[in-house]
């Protein structure tokens, strides 16, 4: 590939024969190509913006729809727009808050259990006839097949969205709060699943071969040696789509499981504006707070490691 | 509290007691939810309902289950089209989020800023209120957007693209500033000893050392954006949801399962291209 | 060809940090063409001394002059310029590897260029400036490893780009951070001789830092010796006696191995 070190080519040769990433040149046109077809004939209608009438709309949402409608024909001060907020707070903003924080607990903890026991059959290393660089036999059709099917189920599960895994879940489940656990916990699943088989392939090799040379089994590796080195990053990685879910989870309850999103979408049909900003801001609060937190989680972990 | 929880010597080890707090919360949480295996359970015409559905998982219907009205495309026209426009919403808006990205990104690190600017004057004003703007934005669903919009603007497809593009801009503001921060420095060290201004160290030492990871998340985030875009289609926009909710409505589930392969291997195609290009372009 | 070489002079220099101190009035003067040999054990300050002398930081105390004229004096921009004109190989290369060989080295002349033309010059390189590059690599014995990527490039080959980079600023000196650390001792004699060569060849004042001491004696004029940031020993290589190098390197009681 590279050219031999004592020959002196000219440097006319040399440019010719110049490594060229073909590869990213095409990607980077076709992304550039797809933008601009996007932007200019993809049915995106800037001019339907009809700028004046949707300014005019918008002043109108603003003043209008979105001052508190308790207070609205009366003189009110920021002290009486917090105490409105504070009411529809307390009646239904912490309550859904809450909801929606523990649905997304279980499913987190959920698809990081499923995942964890999923990936030792998608990974190269643990899910092949001779585990963690053995090295002496040759690969197996059966353990192959292992391998691709996990990865395919792992593909399958995260290539759906939670949105419509929901969907389908609520209608055969009835409203409750299972269906939005399951539909988080299954898309999380395909996404733990497939990152924990990465980490797992990426370990240090010459730990795990060592313990195979003397005679331990794939599971004994797997406990004791392999889950430490990659827990870190699993637990990491864990954390990190639990911000995500909650993030899911608030807009999940608008299918009608009883959380924040469902009072989202409440107020939303009965176009109470105002509520609905509120609302959502409160959403955007607790994603912030599990932010926060899981930020903090995963400081301490990478310290620890 | 918090500097009492950092100091604390964990039994277990920090990683033992992560996974045995998260899994005593994830009880706790069921306990308070009141959650119980019945619920598993499909209610009456639930079952029945999941029986039909999944019976057609591998045979997705190739043409209408019910003769449509006169003029009408055929089915995987159909199914076709809302692909298109749901790449067409998601490349628009992530083009749009790339340039929020960046310039917040940018603003939001502390590499990028001269080392003059870093403690005071304008530097750490701008640099606090491009986090502030970053986090505010990436905080709120892009569905919870697209509501907002939709009820002050109403349904047009402009609306469709910025709320995918506020969220993801500020994600990738975000990752982008982390990365950047985190861009081994001694290449931009090289420059600066040679006598390059800030600008240049920036541009040329520090940023290209970035732009691997840059790249590969900004795929990842397309991708995502694909699944988003699809299920912005439940709200009116005309994109692979907006058909599927539709067809699984009036009990065609036929062309559920057909426009749900075709998410699925839109997804697939562009996960693939995502690896490949991310491979070649880190080595 | 030949530039005209750079002097040192550094007077009663400390350098000091929060938690240490690197430097404790170090004076030494450094003739245009000089081939000087830092040697010392591990922390004794050559690092920080060769930043000194490369004017990447400026002296707690003391003075460090540069072809005469005081660096305290000069604004950041003439800093710049200075710099620009002091080739400098850092330990571990500092090469950004997703770029070409080529590329790296057209970053050397940054430091006198307008951020626009830089851009331009790296990215869309004239003919001559591609065929100016290509005679260094090939003087410094890489010439067909121009359009490859230095991630793929081993790292002897890494370490003549950082060398080629240093004299595509045309400098005066050559400032070198263990140059030869990691390196096999037969590619060790390759890089001094060519340091060595260039030095002659171009003019230039030649420091760097070692560790192996024969290599030392054998490849450079002078020796410096540092030990706790201190000037310990300082002359031509034949006037200093082995009984001194010994006493450079001893470990005192106590003293942790590095």
């Amino acid at each position: 590939m590279s050219p031999q070190p004592n020959a002196q080519l000219s440097l006319h040769e040399l440019k010719r024969r110049r490594p060229r990433e073909r590869l990213v040149q095409i990607t980077l046109l076709l992304l550039v190509l797809l933008t601009c077809y996007a932007w200019t004939c993809g049915d995106i209608h800037l001019n339907d913006l009809d700028l004046a009438r949707r300014t005019e709309n918008l002043e109108r949402f603003v003043q209008e729809d979105l001052a508190p409608y308790s207070l609205r024909d009366q003189e009110h001060s920021w002290t009486d727009v917090a105490a409105w907020a504070w009411t529809i707070a307390v009646t239904r903003g912490f309550e859904g808050a809450l909801q929606t924080l523990a649905m997304a607990t279980v499913a987190i903890t959920l698809s990081a259990m499923v995942a964890f026991l999923l990936l030792w059959c998608a990974a190269r290393t643990s899910a092949t006839a001779r585990p963690y660089g053995d090295g002496r036999g040759r690969e197996t059709l059966a353990w192959r097949a292992v391998r691709m099917s996990t990865t395919a189920l792992f593909v399958y599960l995260r290539a759906i969205p939670e949105y419509i895994w929901a969907f389908l879940l609520v209608a055969m489940l009835g409203p409750s709060a299972w269906p939005l656990i399951l539909a988080l916990a299954i898309h999380n699943s395909g996404i733990l699943g497939r990152l924990g088989a990465e980490t797992v392939e990426n370990l240090p090799p010459r730990p795990l071969t060592a313990l195979r040379t003397l005679g331990a089994t794939r599971t004994h590796i797997g406990l004791f040696a392999a889950t430490p080195g990659f827990l870190s990053r699993f637990l990491l990685y864990v954390f990190y789509r639990y911000e995500t879910c909650v993030r899911e989870a608030t807009v999940l309850g608008m299918l009608g499981i009883a959380s924040l999103g469902y009072w989202i979408e409440d107020v939303r049909t009965k176009r109470y504006y105002d509520e609905m900003v509120l609302l959502v801001a409160m959403g955007a609060l607790l994603v912030l707070c599990v932010d926060l937190l899981s930020a903090w989680v995963r400081r301490r972990l990478r310290q620890a490691s | 509290m918090k500097r009492w929880l950092e100091r604390r010597n964990w039994p277990l080890g920090t990683r033992g007691a992560t996974v045995l707090a998260l899994l005593c919360l994830g009880a706790l949480c069921a306990w308070w939810l009141q959650l119980s295996p019945s619920g598993l359970l499909p209610r009456e015409g639930g079952v029945r309902l999941a029986g039909q559905f999944f019976a057609r998982a591998l045979t997705p219907a190739w043409d209408y289950e019910t003769p449509p009205p006169e003029g009408t495309p055929p089915l995987v026209m159909k199914a076709l089209e809302g692909a298109r426009r749901t790449v067409v919403f998601a490349a628009a808006g992530m083009s749009l989020a790339l340039v929020f990205g960046l310039v917040l990104g940018f603003l939001g690190s502390s590499a990028w800023w001269p080392q003059r600017m870093r403690t005071s004057g304008v530097g750490p004003v701008v640099w606090t209120i491009a986090r502030a703007i970053m986090v505010g934005m990436r905080s709120v669903h892009e569905l919870l957007w697209a509501v907002l919009f939709l009820a002050a603007f109403g349904l047009n497809s402009f609306t469709a693209v910025v709320a995918i593009a506020l969220p993801y801009g500020g994600t990738l503001a975000k990752i982008f500033s982390e990365m950047i921060d985190e861009a081994p420095r001694d290449s931009a060290g090289a420059l600066r000893q040679l006598g390059a201004n800030g600008t240049q160290t920036f541009l040329l030492g520090l940023l290209p050392r970035a732009l691997p990871d840059m790249w590969a998340y900004a795929f990842y985030r397309f991708e995502c954006a694909i699944r988003s875009s699809a299920v912005l289609g439940f709200f009116g926009f005309e994109t692979l949801g907006y058909a599927i909710k539709q067809s699984f409505e009036n009990l065609q589930y036929g062309e559920v399962w057909l426009y749900l392969w075709t998410l699925f291997g839109l997804v697939v195609l562009v996960e693939l291209w995502a690896a490949s290009a991310r491979r070649r372009f880190v080595a | 060809m030949s530039t005209h070489g750079r002097s040192f002079d550094a007077r009663s220099a400390t350098l000091s940090f929060a938690d240490r101190v690197a430097l404790q009035s170090v004076s030494i003067s450094i003739q245009a063409g000089e081939r000087v040999a830092l040697v010392g054990p591990s922390g004794a300050g050559k690092t920080s001394l060769l930043r000194l002398l490369g004017a990447a930081v400026a002296p707690t105390q003391g003075t460090m002059l540069l072809d005469g004229r005081d660096l305290a004096q000069l604004t950041n921009q003439q800093l710049r310029t200075e710099r620009a004109r002091l080739g400098f190989v850092h330990q571990d290369y500092a090469l950004v590897p997703n770029m070409r060989a080529l590329q790296n080295v057209l970053m050397g002349r940054l430091g006198t260029q307008s951020v626009f033309a830089a851009v331009r010059s790296v990215f869309w390189p004239s003919a001559a400036e591609e065929s100016a590059v290509h005679a260094l690599l090939q003087r410094v014995g890489i010439g067909d490893r121009l359009y490859q990527r230095v991630d793929t490039l081993s790292g002897g080959e890494r370490q003549r780009v950082a060398i080629a980079r240093a004299l595509y600023q045309t400098p005066g000196a050559l400032l070198c951070d263990e140059p030869v650390a990691s390196v096999d001792p037969a590619r060790a004699r390759d890089v001094l001789a060519l340091l060595r060569d260039l030095s002659t060849e171009r003019g230039l004042t030649l420091v760097a830092s070692l560790h192996d001491l024969q290599l030392a004696q054998q490849y450079f004029d002078r020796l410096i010796g540092l030990r706790h940031g201190v000037v310990v020993l300082d002359g031509p290589v034949g006037s200093i006696s082995a009984q001194a190098l010994t006493d450079l390197y001893r470990m005192e009681a106590g003293e942790a191995l590095a």
